[in-house]
C-alpha cells in the first residue's frame, strides 16, 4: 500500500510555507536592472531616478558590493552585480530595495545604464569559429574551472572518453555506418513556483536564509565562499519548493539578497515574476551532436564517435559538477556493448543564457542523439530497430564501454516489454501510424551523504528530523514510510519534519536520482541505532557514510506510438509505454509519478518545450509562449514494471527518477520515421518540418 | 511590471462605467484574460481600471426568432455550454468551447474577446461568418458597427477610446449552417496555426446556396474575410470542385507571417486545408 504524501494537505489547502510567503519585520524586497544589451561595455550607471522615487531604500551598483563579487556552484564566474562587462540579458547591472515589490520593480527600470555594444556570440557553433569574439579573457583563472589554455577560446568544459583515432579506425573497417547530427533547444524546468529568497543578515555575522533551493548545506558553502562567512553561521532555513527538476539547485538571488541585506541592515526579500525566470535562471543546454555508429555484417557494434557541441550560456557557475560537465552525454553509450566509443563533450560559453541542470542533466539531449542514430543504422542495415538493439544490449557478466561491470543488465528484458504490449489505441482515419523504441540505461549514484535524527516522544509521537527539503518528489514521505514499516508505528504517531541546516549535520541535496537511496540507508541506520540506544535515551542522530553495493543501474525501454496527418504533417502522440526495470520499490505512487511525470517531460521535451533563443535572446517570455504539455495534450502513458531486479541499499532498490524522461525524444521521432519516412533530427518536432519532409520525400 | 499605482472602479450602471472611463489611461476590465496579457507585455500601463462586472445589464443572452443578443460580458464557458446556442451557431459555441483553458473560459468575456484585438482570436472569425453586429455606448450616443468591419489592424479597432461594447446581435438566418475548425499543431492550449470559420446559407427549399461566409484567424493582422473563396462556393453550388477551387483561392486572401506556430508558407498551405475542412464540415 501507498502511503498518502505527507505535504498533500498543506500545499492543497495553502498552508504549506513556499519561500514567497516568507515575512519577517522590517523587511524590504529588492529587484534587479539587468542587462539591456546581451554583450556591452557598461559606460556609466546613473541611479540618481531610482533613488527619488518614493519608497525607495538604496540602489546598488558593483562598487556596493560588501563582498566578494563572483560566485558559482563550481566555477566562481558569476557575478553579483556586473561592474564592467555584461555578458547576457539576464546580468544584474544594479539592484534596488524598497518598501515594496512594485516600487523596487519600478525604480530598477528607472536606473539608467550607459553601455558600449559588443558583437555578441548568438550560438555555440560561432563561440568555436575561428578568432570568435571572446567571451571571458581568462576562463581558467576563475576558482573551481576546469578550462585551460590550451583548449582555446570560450570554453566552458571539456570532457573526452576514449580514442578517436581507434574508434575511426574501428568505423572504416564496419559494415553498415551511419553519420548524422542532432539538435535540441535551450529549455526551461518549467517549475510551477518562481525562484525566490529571503535573507536576514544580523550584525552579529549570522546569516538566515529562506530559498527556492533544494541543496541546504551546498547553498550555505557556496555564499560561506562569496562572503568570507563560516558556514556554520548562515542557517538555510526549511520551505517548501514549488517543484525543481533540476531548477532549484543553483544560489539564485540569494548572494545578491545577502549582499542587499549586509548592505541595508533589513531582512531582504526577492522574487522572480514568471518572464523573468525564464529570461534569468539556468535552464538546459541546447545541443548539437555529431554521431557516428558502425556495426558489423551480424550487426555488433565495431565502435562510435558521439561529438557534442553545448550551449553553456555566458557563465559556467550553474553546474555543480567537478567536470562541469553533464554526464548524461559523456554516458551516452552506457547500455550497449560498444567495442572503440569516442566521446567528446564540449560546452561553450556564449552571450545566450546560461545553463545548468534539468532532470538528467545531459541525458534527454544524448539519447535522443544516439538512439535516433541507432534507429537511422537500424533501418539502413535492414536490420530494423529491435533486432540492433537486441545485438547489442550487454549481457550479465560484461563490461561496459566506460570500464564498469553491473551487478545486472537488463535491456534486453525491458525491450521485450515494451515491444510486446497490446495495442489498444485508435488511429485517426485516414492518418499515418507509427511505432518508435528507444532504450535509456542510468548507473545508480553512490550512497549519497545525508543525516537524519530520530525522537521518541512521552507521547508515543516519534518526530523524524530530516535535511532534505521536499521538491515535489516525496523523499519525505518515504521516509515516514520506512519508518512505519521498520519500527511498526502507525503513520498517524510519525512526524516528519524538516529542519534548517544548523540542526543536521549534513546533507547532498536532492537530486542525481538519489534522495531514496540516501533515506533509506540513513533510516536503516536510524532504525539500528534506535533499536541499539542506550536506556534512558529517546533520540537518536545518524548520518550515512556507506558505500555503495554497484555499480549497478535500471534501464527503461519506451515504445512511442504515433499517428500523422498526412495533409497537414499534424504529429498525435497516442501513447507512450514506458518498461522500467525495478528492484522493490518504496512507495508504489511515488514510483509511479517519477515514471508518468518523466514521460510527460520527455514528451514535451520532443514536441513543444522550446524557449526559443535566437538573437541571443529569449523569446519565450510567459508560459503563454513557453509551452508545456497540458492535459489535453498528453497521450495513453502506460507503464510495465520488470520486477525482481537487483537493486542496492538495505531497501534493495533501483533509482527511477531521471529514466523515464530520456529516451522519449528518440522514441517519438523513430516513430514518426516510421510512420512518414521522415527523419526529424531536431526538436522539438514541428508538424511542419514532418509536412515539408513528406512533401520533398526526405528520409 | 505593474506600474505602483492602479484606481480600481466598479461601476454598476453604463452611465456611471461611461463617466469612469473618461479619465486619462483608463480602460474597460471584463473578465481580464485579455487585460492581464497586455499589461503584462506592458502594451497598457492602465491608470484607472473601470470593472464592468458589476453591471448586471451586460450579462445576459436573450434568443428570439430572428436575432440572438449576446451581453457584453457573458463568459466565453456560458457561450460554450448554450444548447439552444450550438443548435443555432455552431461555429460560436465551437469557437468559445476551445480557447485556452477552463479556467480562462470561465473568465474571458465576449465583448473582451471583441476588443482585444488579437488577430489569433477564435471567437472573431465564428461571428464574423455568422454576420454578427456590434453594439457600443458612449457619452455621444449609441452605434452598431458590423462585425466584418470592426477591425482596422492587429490590436486595432473602430472603438473610440471611451466606448463601450454593451452586446454583440446574431442574425437568426433560416437554413443557415456554420462550424469553426482550429489548427493547434503543438498544444491544444496554443493559439492556433490557422482557425477558419464557414457559414453556408440554403435557400428556403434548403436546395440552392444562398450566401457563404468564409473568414480566417493567425493568418493576417486582423480576421480576414475571404469573399472570393466564398463567392465561388456560392457559383458552384458546392460542388466538389467548387470546394477545392475555394480552399485554393484562400491562399491569396491570407497574410501570414512567420512564428513560431509556423513559417508564413505552412500557414497559408494549412489555411488552404482547414478552409476545405470546415466547408465539408458545414455541408456535412
Amino acid at each position: 500500500m501507498s502511503e498518502r504524501r505527507i505535504d498533500a494537505v498543506a500545499k492543497a489547502t495553502g498552508i504549506a510555507k513556499y519561500s514567497a510567503d516568507i515575512v519577517l519585520e522590517g523587511m524590504a524586497y529588492a529587484a534587479a536592472t539587468r542587462s539591456a544589451y546581451p554583450s556591452a561595455v557598461i559606460e556609466s550607471i546613473d541611479t540618481s531616478e531610482a533613488e527619488k522615487l518614493e519608497g525607495v531604500i538604496g540602489v546598488f551598483t558593483a562598487k556596493d558590493l560588501p563582498g566578494g563579487n563572483l560566485y558559482g556552484r563550481r566555477v566562481m564566474d558569476v557575478p553579483i552585480l556586473v561592474a564592467d562587462r555584461v555578458r547576457w540579458l539576464g546580468d544584474r547591472v544594479a539592484a534596488v530595495v524598497a518598501t515594496t515589490r512594485e516600487i523596487a520593480e519600478k525604480a530598477a527600470e528607472l536606473v539608467q545604464v550607459t553601455y558600449k555594444e559588443l558583437p555578441a556570440v548568438t550560438n555555440a557553433d560561432d563561440a568555436i569559429a575561428p578568432n570568435p569574439v571572446v567571451i571571458h579573457e581568462a576562463p581558467w583563472d576563475y576558482k573551481g574551472a576546469v578550462a585551460k589554455p590550451e583548449m582555446g577560446p570560450n570554453i566552458q568544459a571539456l570532457e573526452i572518453h576514449g580514442s578517436k583515432e581507434k574508434a575511426e579506425q574501428a568505423l572504416s573497417k564496419a559494415a553498415h555506418t551511419i553519420e548524422a547530427t542532432y539538435y535540441t533547444p535551450g529549455d526551461h524546468q518549467g517549475y510551477i513556483e518562481p525562484q525566490a529568497c529571503v535573507v536576514d543578515y544580523k550584525q552579529d555575522g549570522s546569516l538566515r536564509i529562506w530559498a527556492t533551493n533544494k541543496s541546504p548545506y551546498r547553498l550555505r558553502e557556496q555564499i560561506g565562499l562569496v562572503f568570507g562567512l563560516d558556514p556554520k553561521r548562515i542557517e538555510i532555513m526549511p520551505v517548501v519548493l514549488g517543484g525543481d527538476f533540476g531548477g532549484k539547485g543553483a544560489p539564485g538571488e540569494v548572494p545578491l539578497c545577502t549582499a542587499l541585506s549586509i548592505l541595508t541592515k533589513r531582512p531582504i526579500k526577492m522574487a522572480l515574476r514568471y518572464n523573468e525566470d525564464l529570461l534569468a535562471t539556468d535552464g538546459r543546454h541546447a545541443s548539437k551532436i555529431k554521431v557516428k555508429l558502425g556495426i558489423d555484417k551480424e550487426g555488433h557494434f565495431v565502435g562510435g564517435t558521439f561529438e557534442a557541441l553545448l550551449d553553456g550560456g555566458a557563465y559556467a557557475g550553474f553546474k555543480p559538477v567537478p567536470t562541469v560537465n553533464l554526464h548524461g552525454i559523456v554516458d551516452a553509450a552506457i547500455a550497449y556493448r560498444m567495442p572503440e566509443f569516442y566521446v567528446e563533450s564540449k560546452i561553450v560559453y556564449t552571450n545566450n543564457q546560461p545553463k545548468g541542470h534539468m532532470r538528467a542533466p545531459g541525458s534527454p539531449q544524448a539519447a535522443f542523439a544516439f538512439e535516433s542514430a541507432l534507429d537511422e543504422l537500424g533501418k539502413k542495415s535492414g536490420l530494423g530497430p529491435i533486432k540492433i538493439r537486441e545485438m547489442n544490449l550487454l549481457d550479465d557478466g560484461e563490461v561496459n564501454a566506460y570500464g564498469d561491470k553491473w551487478l545486472e543488465y537488463r535491456g534486453k528484458q525491458v525491450l521485450a516489454l515494451a515491444t510486446n504490449q497490446p495495442k489498444e489505441v485508435e488511429v485517426p482515419k485516414g492518418w499515418l501510424y507509427g511505432e518508435g523504441i528507444a532504450i535509456y540505461a542510468r548507473s545508480m549514484p553512490a550512497v549519497p551523504k545525508t543525516s537524519l535524527r530520530l525522537t521518541m516522544q512521552e507521547d508515543g509521537k516519534v518526530v523524524v528530523e530530516v535535511p532534505i527539503p521536499e521538491n515535489g518528489a516525496g523523499g519525505q514521505t518515504v521516509v515516514r514510510e520506512m519508518i512505519r514499516t521498520g519500527l511498526g508505528i502507525e503513520s498517524d504517531k510519525i512526524e516528519v519534519r524538516q529542519v534548517s541546516t544548523s540542526s543536521l549535520p549534513t546533507d547532498a541535496g536532492v537530486g542525481g536520482s538519489r534522495v531514496s537511496l540516501g533515506v533509506t540507508v540513513a533510516v536503516a541506520n536510524a532504525i539500528k541505532a534506535w533499536k541499539e540506544r542506550p536506556a534512558g535515551t529517546n533520540s537518536v542522530e545518524v548520518t550515512t557514510n556507506e558505500e555503495s553495493d554497484g555499480p549497478s543501474g535500471a534501464y527503461c525501454a519506451q515504445l512511442a506510438r504515433v499517428a500523422v496527418d498526412p495533409e497537414t504533417g499534424q504529429l498525435k502522440v497516442l501513447e507512450i509505454i514506458s518498461a522500467v526495470d525495478v528492484a522493490e520499490i518504496v512507495n508504489e505512487k511515488a514510483h509511479q509519478m517519477q515514471i508518468d511525470g518523466g514521460a510527460v517531460m520527455g514528451f514535451g521535451f520532443a514536441v513543444m518545450e522550446d524557449l526559443l533563443e535566437d538573437d541571443a535572446r529569449v523569446w519565450a517570455q510567459s508560459m503563454g509562449e513557453f509551452k508545456l504539455p497540458n492535459m489535453a495534450d498528453l497521450p495513453k502513458l502506460t507503464t510495465v514494471l520488470l520486477r525482481g531486479g537487483k537493486g542496492v541499499g538495505p531497501n534493495n532498490i533501483k533509482s527511477v527518477g531521471e529514466l523515464a524522461n530520456c529516451g522519449t525524444g528518440a522514441a517519438i521521432a523513430n516513430a514518426v520515421t516510421d510512420a512518414t519516412g521522415v527523419r526529424i533530427r531536431r526538436l522539438p518536432i514541428k508538424a511542419e518540418a514532418i509536412y515539408s519532409g513528406m512533401r520533398e520525400g526526405n528520409n | 511590471m505593474p506600474s505602483t499605482k492602479t484606481e480600481f472602479l466598479a461601476p454598476t450602471s453604463i452611465d456611471e462605467a461611461l463617466q469612469a472611463i473618461s479619465y486619462e489611461d483608463a480602460i474597460f476590465l471584463g473578465g481580464g484574460t485579455s487585460t492581464a496579457l497586455l499589461y503584462k507585455t506592458r502594451l497598457i500601463e492602465p491608470s484607472r481600471v473601470v470593472w464592468l462586472g458589476a453591471l448586471r445589464d451586460l450579462s445576459g443572452i436573450s434568443i428570439s426568432k430572428n436575432e440572438i443578443r449576446i451581453g457584453s460580458m457573458v463568459s466565453m464557458s456560458k457561450i460554450s455550454q448554450s444548447n439552444e446556442l450550438s443548435q443555432l451557431v455552431p461555429a460560436l459555441t465551437t469557437a468559445a468551447g476551445v480557447i485556452g483553458n477552463a479556467r480562462v473560459r470561465a473568465m474571458a468575456t465576449i465583448g473582451g474577446a471583441l476588443a482585444h484585438a488579437d488577430p489569433r482570436q477564435d471567437v472573431p472569425p465564428a461571428l464574423i461568418a455568422l454576420d454578427a453586429v456590434v453594439a457600443t455606448k458612449s457619452s455621444g450616443g449609441s452605434r452598431e458597427v458590423p462585425l466584418a468591419e470592426f477591425y482596422e489592424g492587429f490590436l486595432e479597432t473602430v472603438l473610440a477610446e471611451s466606448e463601450l461594447i454593451t452586446e454583440v446581435k446574431i442574425p437568426v438566418v433560416a437554413n443557415r449552417r456554420s462550424a469553426y475548425l482550429r489548427y493547434t499543431p503543438t498544444s491544444e492550449g496554443d493559439y492556433p496555426t490557422v482557425g477558419v470559420a464557414a457559414s453556408v446559407t440554403y435557400d428556403s427549399n434548403n436546395k440552392a446556396i444562398k450566401d457563404v461566409r468564409i473568414v480566417l484567424c493567425g493568418v493576417g493582422q486582423t480576421p480576414i474575410l475571404a469573399t472570393d473563396s466564398a463567392q465561388k462556393v456560392i457559383e458552384g453550388n458546392a460542388n466538389p470542385e467548387s470546394l477545392r477551387e475555394a480552399a485554393n483561392l484562400v491562399k491569396q486572401a491570407v497574410d501570414p507571417h512567420d512564428d513560431e506556430r509556423g513559417s508564413a508558407d505552412y500557414k497559408r498551405e494549412m489555411s488552404e486545408v482547414f478552409t476545405l475542412r470546415a466547408l465539408r464540415e458545414c455541408l456535412a
